[in-house]
């Protein structure tokens, strides 16, 4: 039986009969020519669950009586029998919960759609060309002052009249000597050396010392000479450095009507003997609660990527692979995403460990191989890794895995791998208006003609997974929100001190009078007490 | 005797002599010219003492050592005296110090002496030793007036005066400090404890700390581990927790790694960093180290480091579990890590087919250099070949190869079938020329010195069964069986364990008299003495040449006296079953009847045929039929239990079935078949060595990339090329500033950036460009000793350097040349380039200079302590002229074909070095004549005319160079040293590499002020000069090397017993015991000639990654003891999927560089072209780099997968990398792959 077939049949037989089947029960089932008979049993038993045992007569039926709705202990023992079988997509006839009453609404406003580099300096210089042509207006916008076109017109004008002047540019080299700040300052037409003095201007070496990094686009006012070539004095007084992502910036509260929310998890790691399958199990079994006040509501589950351990991702990981066999890892997270209620809708950008390329943007997991069961799962959306994407028609989500935020951490003076850490350096992406604020880190790009990392609009939601710490912050108006892991303490993270957090979900309130309310917005559900 | 110390002393003499007499040329050279100092900058030192002052710059210490050595008697204690009196201010080191500055010296003074001040590491090694506060760490200075009697501490960061009781000791260390090794890096920890407690500081500790100081070491030595590389010793997280929490002075060390901790960071007195040296100095130092530190502290009873004796007893838990396998070792897999693709894997651990280890050392080996047979040379297709590295199995970690012929060769099966013993290298080298060789059933054997073992503490291990062993035991065993078979039991217990030479004393003394003797012992005596006659007459003869012996003379002796099987044709039994014998037995056809003139038949059936390949017996096909012949028919069958004349197997006693039976169940084959035989048959590989390729043999010129004529700056002004000559015809557009040191010339009045003006000849004057005055005069707090001047082209003569001028004032004095390459710019901090003439001179010669002024050669060590005249160019009358007056019989050296034994310093060059070396000389010749005005003094003009010259040799990571005299030229591509001169550079010959110059060169163009300004930079340059090798003053791991002829029957039984090496100490005669007088050292195995063999290895010669791989696997597929498939999966798991995935990521975080002048940029310039020059920027990395090794990857896989999960996993990362590739590069890129490989 394939998934859709399996699901139709379950459907079919609850619809019916008012029971639940395991996947291994639907298969017995085929097998048993007078089913309908075997189903009326289940009147026998008032459980909601069918399982295996049952249509093969080895459980018997007045025993499970004894044990009165406990249905996952029975479900615990067939999947002891044969691991980790999925069950299909359920959907409980009797009391529907309010999410699976309202419609839902995906649609992926921006991905990365071209994703072949053209592997030559001029690749990346075209790069970088059209990150300062989306950046630049944000920077103009920001700054007041005399504007020059470019460089080349700046360094025109100051020869003739040296003087105050404002120009965008891509930081192109960044040196501190005891003294002062050098920077590069590139656009297509020329380069200027910015000298942002410490004694002068304080202030703005302590932003810039905090901020700014190669291969940012920022503006700058200051006093400019020509000797040999072009410099930039800039004094706190008289001068100026801006990110194009500062200022006021308020997004429209979106207006969402219905009671509906959104889920946010990550860093599942399938496939590494460290994953908590039992707290994801939780997390599954949480969703199919139509009890559950949350859960009930909860209409969008997203997934900010490495959903699976992967292979090769560093040195000597097959010695910490429960599954070696990367297909049989994705296998697996497809069996999980089959035991969500039917009228959740998921998304699932790809990260690190995922069988993708690790320069960003990464691909959709649609062009993984090894994905290739997700695809075939309905209600399942996979876009790139970063990709907005709009939800219920109305709230914004950039979805991130969150490579950039390792060298981030490690860059930033006071930002460390804990959950204050990480929300420093969303904001910083936020601030740059790119996700990977620093080029020549550990994360590679993908030289693009079109740079799909910069954010040129400022979303409702900047969702990131990978530093396996879960925050939430709103800033600006945008929800910062850091996912957490279902994966336990590795050795290297106790080695060098890192704390995941494991188990924890957040939920998003999307109904606009929960969204307004800033203590309300969000639920974090910790699944392991 | 006296004449060998004699001779020495000649020789010593002779060193020391022609080396002042160089010095004498050199300064009266230097004093003529414009070199930076008047004299030259090598210091000749004669002990420790005097090159550790050469090397600190430091004085009085090596009268001080000397007067406490003789005091005490053991210089490691001198040198904690030392330290001591450094710190009280009794001894001087330079001057009145303050106390921090007495601290530092006498911590460096410590680590020179015991790394006998060859090496740069008290040097480059420890950054610093400071005195810091606790709980801040601020470093703390002594500020009290001189003579510093009361230490006035004040705090450097807050400027406040600190009480000692609040301060500790840290020691900050650098890179360098790997080159002290591992011990030495340990005491110099213990050193500055020492120190710490001499100056009555408190010790350090962690807790004092906000931060975890603890976590922080244990946090840096695992991110160290996982993403930089390993330590020799990789210690756990428990041992460097122990350490860092009882380590009494602070271990800190300077950032040597991009990498940064993750957890413990911004600790303020730390950096976030990776500190390589600090970390080296515990995992290699302290932890590594700990049984012999812990020696130490009990001896010189230091407190404060009890914590060493739970790193020394969890060492011995372990070796309590070790206990149960002492009988056997275990296969031992670690030289198999990081195979590279194209270096071919020889043997998998321990395998059927691999080295057969055999014990001795012959004249080129031992000191980490083994022999192999050179047919195997040929057989690996030129490999492996004299001189190239093995990664090995055991006793060590690696050692070089060379060729010995008095083992047994590689065994190997033709493509019609037949199997051959390749005992000629000439025939092994035609077989592969025809590409006769199917498979390589067989390494042979591996010649492994006993001091190996005893060096590497590794248990001795049954040796394989050898002639020599065979010689020693035969005696005996016949006199044992003789006085059994004639002797009443009593009288036989009380004779048997007589040594066989006492016996035929004392039997010829009492024969003499024997009726005065009673009647009892009579009769034995006259029976003992009749056998041990025998033994004399009969069976010592026969061993005089066992090699020799033939296959009837060896069943005689065995099927008469019960010894055991002679070696040579002794069939590896141990590696079939005893099942196989019984086939064997039964299947086998035999025409003749007397031994030595039989034939062996087997029907061509494939069981047999393996049966007979893994014995090795030689055999051939005819049709159908496997016909073995002689010797080797008759070794068969006698050990079989065959006997020719009745045509039948020998008769079984019925009692020895059931011993039989048993055997047979335990499948002990060796004792089954010596059951058949009726005599014994000894194992003949019991041991196998695994080993694979480590680096390619070596020997070449040194260039820097790109290699100058001379060190003189020029900028881009002489385009690419960096042509100063260019620049000078006005052929180059550019022009630039470049640094010189701010010199001005009072007569001329302009920048002349030399000591002397080559104008006008006047001394110049060092200005300092902060303030504009002479040096002398200046006030600066740093003063700048250099100035940004112009190419030409400037109005201003203190702001412009005139290199017309200066190359026409060059031409003048010495001609001209084409081409003059300079360098883009100075290191060094002042900046003083060379004179042009040099560089001109050079240039003519096609030579290349190296940034110290010195020009280099670069070889691979082998070592060599006795050798064939012919052998290396020597005639017997040249040999006379250099000491050789005697070969190692005794007799005189008349003939090319006698062998005598090297002097301590002797070298043997390659000839490619010796032709390189010639060019050097002249140019010496012509330096001194044209440029100095002296006569020449080497007038050398072919490569023989060198012997007899003096070189200096240099190890890397060392400062201290040693004169060597070379004593012969060989076709080979590396170089024979004596083991001594080896050892004076702390050096072995495991694969490493050293470099030569010519002893002038050194004295006259060799400055400190040349070398560059940065850490590390004082290394590897020849700044103390050892003219004469005192043994007792060098790295003493070549004591350990064995110097006897042979090995006593006593050592083969030790070894059957899985003893210690220790206990191997007590039974052979090693350098340590001839440190006195290192002659008359003797040798176990000889070899035809020392350069018999290939000379460069394929590895070298092939050129393309993909032919190497090809070889590799194509190798690895015709040895028997290799697993191709595993092979395969190795270089897809240490080599192409790291270096596919890395490059695949660095590609999109990549660096730019500019294709004119070499700028790096971090980001691309936005405007496509280098914003400093115009130039075309170039990626660092490109999409066919980032996926060269794909194609190959996806290949091995497809040939050499299997179905086992790894290999699926394996292919599965491939498959997701070649799609990682296609979508980052889309689709074109893959195809110029082909082409790539092509180019390449």
């Amino acid at each position: 039986m394939k998934g859709e077939e399996t699901k139709q049949l379950a459907r079919k037989v609850a619809e019916e009969y008012g029971v639940l089947l395991t996947p291994e029960a639907l298969r017995e089932l085929e097998d048993e020519d007078d089913a309908p008979e075997v189903l009326e049993k289940s009147d026998e038993v008032d459980l909601p669950v069918f399982t295996a045992q049952l249509i093969r007569g080895e459980v018997d039926p007045d025993f499970l009586e004894g044990m009165e709705g406990d249905v996952y202990e029975i479900l615990e023992a067939e999947e002891s029998e044969e691991e980790h079988e999925a069950r299909p997509r359920a959907e409980r006839p009797s009391k529907l919960p309010p999410a699976a009453e309202v419609d839902a609404e995906v649609e992926i406003l921006e991905e990365a759609r071209s994703v072949s580099a053209n592997g030559s300096v001029e690749g990346f210089v075209a790069h970088f060309r059209d990150r300062l042509e989306k950046l630049r207006p944000l920077v103009k916008a920001k700054l007041d002052g005399e504007w020059v076109k470019d460089i080349g017109e700046l360094v025109e004008r100051a020869r003739r009249e040296p003087g105050n002047y404002c120009v965008a540019g891509v930081v192109t080299g960044l040196r501190e000597t005891e003294r002062a700040f050098l920077l590069d300052l590139e656009d297509e037409a020329g380069k200027v050396r910015v000298v942002i003095s410490k004694p002068k201007a304080p202030k703005i070496s302590e932003k810039v010392r905090r901020d700014v990094a190669p291969g940012m686009v920022i503006g700058v006012k200051g006093f400019v000479k020509v000797e040999r070539g072009p410099v930039m004095f800039v004094g706190d007084r008289y001068g100026e450095v801006t990110l194009p992502g500062e200022g006021d910036h308020k997004s429209r509260v979106p207006a969402v009507e219905d009671d509906v929310k959104a889920v946010f998890i990550g860093d599942v790691h399938i496939g590494s003997k460290k994953f908590r399958e039992d707290l994801f199990r939780r997390f599954l079994e949480w969703l199919n609660d139509p009890n559950d006040p949350v859960a009930s509501r909860v209409k969008y589950v997203i997934v900010t990527g490495d959903v699976v351990d992967g292979i090769g991702i560093y040195p000597g990981q097959r010695e910490e692979l429960e599954i070696a066999d990367i297909d049989e890892q994705y296998q697996r997270f497809a069996e999980y995403l089959e035991l969500l209620p039917d009228w959740v809708e998921v998304i699932v950008i790809p990260g690190n460990h995922d069988a993708l390329r690790q320069a960003l943007p990464q691909p959709s997991l649609s062009s993984s191989d090894p994905a290739q069961p997700l695809t075939e799962l309905d209600g399942v959306h996979l876009p790139s890794n970063p990709a907005l994407v709009r939800i219920h028609g109305e709230l914004d989500v950039l979805l991130f895995h969150g490579q950039s935020l390792d060298d981030i951490i490690i860059d930033h003076p006071d930002a460390e791998h804990n959950p204050d850490g990480v929300r420093k350096a969303v904001k910083l992406c936020l601030r740059a208006r790119h996700l990977v604020p620093i080029y020549g880190g550990s994360v590679p790009i993908a030289p693009l003609p079109e740079d799909y990392l910069a954010i040129r609009k400022l979303p409702h939601v900047l969702a990131v997974g990978h530093t396996h710490v879960s925050a939430v912050e709103v800033w600006n108006g945008c929800n910062v929100i850091s996912t957490a892991t279902f994966q336990e303490q590795t050795e290297f993270q106790k080695k060098v001190g890192i704390s995941p957090t494991v188990g924890r979900v957040i939920v998003l309130n999307m109904r606009r009078d929960e969204y307004e309310n800033p203590k309300r917005r969000f639920t974090i559900v910790d699944l392991t007490g | 005797m006296n004449r060998a110390r004699e001779e020495l002393d000649r020789y010593r003499e002779t060193l020391e002599e022609v080396s002042s007499r160089f010095v004498d040329v050199a300064t009266k050279a230097r004093q003529r010219r414009e070199d930076p100092k008047p004299e030259p900058e090598v210091m000749l030192a004669t002990s420790i003492g005097e090159r550790v002052e050469g090397l600190l710059q430091v004085e009085n210490v090596a009268d001080r050592l000397e007067e406490l050595e003789e005091e005490l008697g053991d210089r490691e204690e001198a040198t904690f005296r030392i330290v001591e009196e450094v710190i009280k201010g009794e001894l001087k080191v330079k001057g009145d110090l303050p106390l921090h500055k007495r601290i530092d010296y006498a911590v460096r003074i410590g680590l020179a002496v015991l790394t006998e001040a060859v090496v740069s590491a008290p040097l480059e090694g420890i950054a610093a030793v400071e005195i810091r506060e606790r709980g801040t760490g601020h470093r703390v200075v002594d500020e009290s007036e001189p003579p510093h009697e009361e230490p006035k501490l004040v705090c450097t960061e807050c400027g406040k005066e600190v009480d000692p009781e609040n301060c500790y000791l840290a020691v900050k260390y650098a890179g360098p400090i790997r080159a002290a090794g591992g011990t030495a890096a340990a005491l110099s920890a213990l050193l500055a404890d020492y120190a710490r407690q001499v100056a009555g500081l408190p010790r350090f500790n962690p807790d004092d700390f906000d931060h975890d100081l603890v976590g922080r070491y244990v946090e840096e030595v695992v991110t160290y581990l996982d993403k930089v590389g390993s330590f020799q010793y990789n210690p756990s997280e428990e041992e460097v927790e122990l350490v860092a929490k009882n380590i009494p002075i602070e271990i800190d060390g300077e950032p040597t790694e991009e990498v940064e901790v993750q957890g413990h960071r911004d600790i303020p007195h730390l950096p976030n960093q990776l500190r390589g040296g600090a970390l080296l100095v515990i995992c290699e130092g302290i932890c590594q180290k700990a049984p012999k530190l812990i020696k130490r502290v009990e001896k010189y009873g230091i407190d404060g480091w009890e914590f060493l004796e739970k790193l020394v007893n969890k060492g011995s838990d372990d070796e309590e579990e070790g206990e149960e396998e002492k009988t056997k070792i275990k296969p031992n897999d670690k030289y198999m890590g990081e195979l590279v693709a194209g270096r071919p894997l020889l043997s998998h651990p321990s395998a059927k087919g691999g080295f057969r280890l055999r014990y001795g050392r012959a004249r080129n080996t031992g000191f980490a250099a083994v022999g192999v047979h050179p047919s195997l040379m040929y057989v690996t297709k030129g490999f492996i070949v004299i001189g190239t590295q093995l990664k090995v199995e055991r006793p060590g970690k690696a050692a070089c190869v060379l060729p010995v012929t008095e083992i047994e060769p590689p065994v190997v099966k033709l493509r019609d079938g037949s199997v051959v013993r390749l005992d000629d290298p000439r025939e092994a080298k035609e077989l592969v020329e025809k590409d006769e060789i199917e498979e390589i059933l067989d390494l042979g054997e591996m010649l492994v010195a006993v001091g190996e073992f005893i060096e590497n503490n590794h248990p001795l291990v049954p040796p394989a069964y050898c002639p020599e062993w065979w010689v020693k035991e035969v005696p005996d065993v016949v006199k044992v069986i003789g006085l059994r078979k004639n002797l009443p039991n009593d009288v036989f217990e009380k004779l048997k364990d007589v040594p066989l030479k006492r016996l035929v004393k004392e039997a010829s003394r009492l024969s003499g008299n024997g009726n005065n003797l009673d009647g009892f012992l009579n009769g034995p005596v006259k029976v003992a003495r009749s056998i041990v006659e025998l033994v004399r007459k009969e069976v010592i003869p026969r061993l005089s040449s066992p090699e020799r012996m033939s296959v009837e003379e060896a069943i005689e002796l065995s099927r008469e006296y019960g010894v055991p099987f002679h070696p040579k044709y002794t069939f590896l039994w141990h590696d079939v079953k005893p099942k196989d014998v019984d086939e064997l037995r039964e299947a086998l056809e035999v025409a003749g009847s007397e031994w030595g003139n039989l034939r062996v038949e087997f029907e061509n059936d494939g069981e047999i045929k393996r049966i007979l390949e893994d014995l090795l017996v030689p055999h051939r096909l005819e049709d159908d039929t496997i016909v073995v012949e002689e010797p080797w028919a008759s070794a068969l069958l006698a050990q079989l239990g065959y006997d020719p004349e009745s045509g039948e197997f020998r008769e079984q006693d019925e009692d020895l079935d059931y011993l039989l039976d048993y055997l047979v169940i335990r499948d002990e084959t060796c004792r089954y078949v010596s059951k058949l035989a009726g005599f014994p048959i000894r194992e003949k590989a019991p041991t196998r060595i695994g080993a694979r390729m480590g680096r390619p043999e070596k020997a070449r010129e040194r260039k820097m990339s790109p290699p100058p004529h001379v060190l003189f700056p020029i900028g881009i002004a002489g385009g690419n090329q960096r042509d100063i000559m260019k620049f000078h015809r006005g052929e180059s557009e550019d022009t630039d500033r470049v640094e010189v040191c701010y010199r001005i010339c009072p007569e001329c009045d302009r920048l002349v950036p030399y000591r002397v003006c080559p104008f006008c000849g006047t001394e110049t004057v060092q200005y300092c460009n902060r303030c504009d005055e002479p040096a002398d005069e200046c006030d600066c707090e740093e003063p700048d000793p250099v100035v940004r001047a112009d190419i030409e082209r400037n109005d201003d003569p203190y702001s412009s350097l005139p290199v017309r001028e200066l190359v026409r004032r060059a031409e003048e004095e010495v001609g001209t040349t084409d081409t003059l390459k300079g360098v883009k710019g100075m290191t060094s901090r002042l900046k003083m380039p060379e004179p042009l003439q040099k560089g001109i001179l050079r240039a003519k010669r096609d030579l290349f200079v190296f940034k110290d002024g010195t020009l280099r050669f670069d070889c691979n060590d082998c070592p060599l302590t006795h050798v064939r005249l012919k052998e290396v160019g020597l005639t017997p009358f040249k040999a006379r002229l250099l000491g050789f007056e005697r070969d190692i019989n005794g007799d005189p050296v008349v003939s090319e074909d006698q062998v005598v034994e090297l002097y301590p310093q002797d070298v043997v060059l390659p000839r490619k070095a010796a032709e390189w070396a010639v060019r050097v000389c002249q140019y010496l010749d012509d330096l001194l004549r044209k440029y100095y005005g002296l006569e020449p003094v080497y007038g050398v003009e072919k490569p023989e005319d060198l012997i007899g010259h003096l070189i200096v040799t240099l190890a890397p990571h060392t400062s201290c160079g040693v004169v060597g005299r070379v004593v012969g030229i060989a076709d080979i591509n590396c170089w024979y040293n004596h083991p001594i001169i080896n050892a004076a550079r702390r050096r072995n010959c495991d694969g490493d590499e050293d470099a030569f110059m010519l002893l002038l060169d050194v004295l006259l163009n060799f400055s400190r002020l040349y070398l560059p300004d940065k850490r590390g930079g004082l290394m590897d340059a020849p700044l103390v000069l050892t003219a004469v090798v005192d043994p007792y003053e060098i790295d003493d791991e070549v004591w350990n090397m064995d110097v006897c002829g042979d090995y006593p029957l006593e050592l083969y039984r030790k070894a059957l017993e899985y003893a210690d090496a220790g206990e191997a100490e007590e039974l052979i005669e090693r350098l340590e015991d001839r440190l006195d007088l290192p002659r008359g050292l003797q040798f176990t195995h000889d070899t035809e000639a020392i350069d018999l063999g290939p000379t460069v290895t394929r590895y070298s010669r092939l050129e393309k990654m993909e032919e190497k791989l090809e070889e590799q696997l194509d190798l690895a597929r015709r040895i028997r003891a290799v697993d191709e498939s595993d092979v395969a999966k190795i270089v897809l798991d240490s080599h192409f999927l790291p270096d596919i995935k890395g490059n695949l990521r660095k590609f999109g975080r990549q660096k730019f560089r500019c294709s004119r002048c070499n700028a790096k940029f971090n980001v691309p310039p936005l405007s496509g072209k280098c914003p400093r020059c115009g130039g075309d920027v170039l990626l660092t990395i490109y999409p066919a780099t980032a996926t060269k090794y794909l194609e190959p990857a996806k290949r091995l896989v497809e040939e050499f997968g299997t179905h086992d999960e790894e290999w699926r996993t394996i292919a599965s990362e491939v498959e997701l990398l070649e799609e990682e590739a296609k979508t980052l590069f889309g689709s074109d890129h893959s195809v110029s792959l082909k082409k790539f490989f092509g180019e390449t």
